[in-house]
């Protein structure tokens, strides 16, 4: 028995009532292969990076199930030949325990803090460089107070990422 | 004659700094910094990544754009 993870992308061009109907079928041809559904998580309707036969919207779902290596041959067969289905991508995943995914949560979490912080210090710092002659024009006060907010805002914001 | 070139900052790997082990490629959020202007994978020598995470990285990009989640070329 291995891990699977699989996304697949239904066509935007199926109404959206249709969409479970389907997502209910795969999961039953998961059943039928022998598999154990452990997971399943609708994405929704998504605009595409490009477009698939010009198709620009899809619905994603991502399923997770343990499965015989073997018997996954025919669901492979299936999933090529539906037509409302455009793109999956199958591939086995490490099971995490519970403790490991908290952990890989939390790291994410706090690398995406990091980077959402990075570039708004970058922006903050383009943003005057911008904005400076048009200040300069109107009065020097008005720069000098908005420097001040400028410092108290980032001072605020460096807090508060070191209390979460 | 040595040419004076700017000082550069110091680089480290997002992930390692992160403690993150294994990249999702349906996080997308995240490969699409990793990524130029053109779509393309941006370097090690540019974005710093280690070689163990720039190996992982890359398979996810190239995952993502399979599934329509980032471009293979840009607009």
């Amino acid at each position: 028995m291995k891990h699977y993870e699989m996304l697949y992308l239904v066509s935007g061009a199926v109404p959206e009532t249709e969409v479970a109907g389907i997502q209910s079928e795969i999961a039953d041809w998961i059943a039928k292969a022998g598999a154990k559904l452990t997971k399943q998580e609708p994405g929704g309707r998504r605009k595409l990076a490009y477009a698939i036969k010009n198709e620009k919207y899809g619905y994603y779902t991502v399923v997770e199930f343990d499965a015989e290596q073997d018997s996954l041959l025919g669901l492979k067969k299936q999933l090529t030949l539906a037509k409302t289905i455009m793109r999956f991508l199958l591939i086995d995943k490490k099971p995490m325990s519970a403790k490991e995914m908290l952990l890989q949560e939390q790291a994410q979490k706090r690398a995406q803090a990091r980077m959402t912080q990075q570039d708004t210090r970058a922006g903050k710092g383009d943003k005057p460089s911008i904005g400076s002659p048009k200040h300069d024009q109107t009065s020097k006060k008005d720069s000098k107070i908005s420097l001040e907010d400028l410092d108290k805002k980032l001072d605020e914001l460096l807090d508060t990422d070191i209390i979460s | 004659m040595a040419t004076q070139t700017t000082p550069q900052r110091e680089k480290f790997c997002d992930f390692c700094v992160g403690a993150i082990k294994s990249i999702d490629y349906k996080n997308f959020q995240t490969l699409v910094r990793f990524t130029s202007s053109y779509a393309k994978i941006v370097p090690r020598r540019r974005s710093g990544v280690c070689a163990k995470h720039q190996r992982k990285l890359a398979q996810a990009i190239k995952r993502a754009r399979f599934m329509a989640l980032l471009p293979y070329i840009p607009k």
